[in-house]
């Protein structure tokens, strides 16, 4: 799991302005500032800077240990690390997806919120490949949570995976929220889970696998490249809520870097 | 109210001698429907859960006694429930979805009760009698 880190090292560069933290978060600034004011995000004292003073909002560095974003926000990886973030508040469900990813894919990054708003600041931060969000969260309600991931400015081609408890009929309330949306209930997330992941993240896996594999010999460098185009996914995820994925995932062994 | 009906299935499938063999029925059932036979990860999600009930226990008896957060001992049983139906106990799983819904009208003494008939039989399920 991804730990935090609060101590701040200005001369890092690692803080930010409120605007470009909201400019990060796709939020508007009032709402970072609000999330200053319930201690979600850590203020410094003001900066004098050509132009005007800025408060510095240094929460989303120091909750992630440090700069790793470029200027525009993009992340720094020469090989694309599969990146998932999890926002889910049960314990018991943060270690059976932990488990489930360590076992199965190694090679993918998971992070763990435990709160919508933690989840929101992270998903801005970490800029994840996949994310997997309960409904019933403390801090915000789920409809308004996943509605916001939806709109944010950085979601581009981020995918979407909701896991919950509710039955079919108690996910009513947040049927418009949840339209399009895969959705899995917990019960069968061990069966479920796993097509969704490959389904989003599997070109990546496969990119990577690519990446990491040793340099060809010279004579037959131009066959073994890395295909230019991503493999076909290997599981076909349904969005219906009574799918039952039947592919399985390769299991493979090694170290999880995160989660 | 939520149910997770088990597949009706036989076990010839577990592992002779396994420690799944010890398992409640209803658990065994839910490895072979819910986890695919995949007892590695079953017994490890029910030892990590067992781990956290403690957790989840001392949780319960402090929001009782400050008898204020009902959004939390609200999120605590449906967390509950979850894992429940997970594990195969779908028997206790409908104790947990109750205190739930309760958990946002009823008075703290009637919450008090139903908490403590749904740790009984957590209690029983899981041999945790150390902390009963």
């Amino acid at each position: 799991m991804n730990y935090t880190n609060n101590s701040v090292d200005m001369s890092s560069g690692a803080y930010y302005t409120t605007l470009e933290v909201a400019k990060m978060l796709g939020m508007a600034v009032r709402s970072v500032q609000l999330m200053v004011d319930r201690g979600d995000l850590q203020a410094m004292p003001q900066l004098v800077r050509a132009g005007g003073i800025l408060p510095l909002v240094t929460g989303v560095a120091a909750m992630h240990g440090g700069a790793s974003l470029r200027p525009s926000g993009r992340r720094r990886h020469s090989v694309h690390v599969p990146r998932i973030l999890l926002i889910e508040d049960s314990a018991h469900f943060q270690g059976l997806v932990s488990t489930l990813v360590k076992q199965r894919y190694p090679a993918i990054e998971l992070h763990v919120s435990a709160d919508a708003i933690a989840g929101l600041v992270s998903f801005g931060h970490l800029q994840p490949d996949l994310i997997i969000v309960d409904i019933l969260l403390p801090g915000m309600d789920g409809a308004t949570l996943i509605t916001g991931l939806r709109n944010h400015a950085l979601f581009g081609n981020c995918k979407l995976v909701v896991l919950t408890a509710l039955d079919a009929q108690q996910r009513e309330p947040y049927a418009a929220a949840l339209d399009g949306v895969d959705v899995v209930h917990k019960p069968r997330l061990v069966q479920e889970l796993p097509p969704l992941i490959e389904a989003a993240l599997g070109h990546l896996l496969a990119n990577k696998d690519a990446a990491e594999e040793p340099a060809p010999a010279a004579n037959g460098g131009a066959l073994a490249l890395a295909p230019s185009e991503p493999p076909p996914v290997k599981a076909k995820a349904s969005k219906a809520r009574s799918s039952k994925p039947k592919a399985k995932a390769a299991g493979k062994s090694g170290q999880q870097p995160a989660g | 109210m939520e149910q997770v009906p088990p597949k009706p299935c036989s076990l010839p499938a577990l592992p002779e001698g396994s420690e799944v063999l010890r398992l409640p029925r209803c658990e065994q059932v839910a490895l072979q429907s819910l986890f695919d036979n995949d007892s590695d990860l079953y017994l490890a999600f029910r030892a990590a859960c067992i781990e956290q009930f403690v957790h989840d226990f001392e949780l319960a008896a402090a929001l009782l006694a400050a008898q204020q957060d009902r959004a939390a001992f609200s999120r605590l049983a449906h967390s509950l429930k979850g894992v429940l139906n997970t594990l195969g106990h779908t028997e206790i799983s409908p104790l947990a979805h109750a205190l739930q819904l309760e958990a946002e009208r009823a008075d703290w003494p009637e919450l008090q009760r139903l908490w403590l008939e749904l740790r009984a039989r957590m209690v029983a399920a899981f041999g945790l009698d150390a902390l009963a």
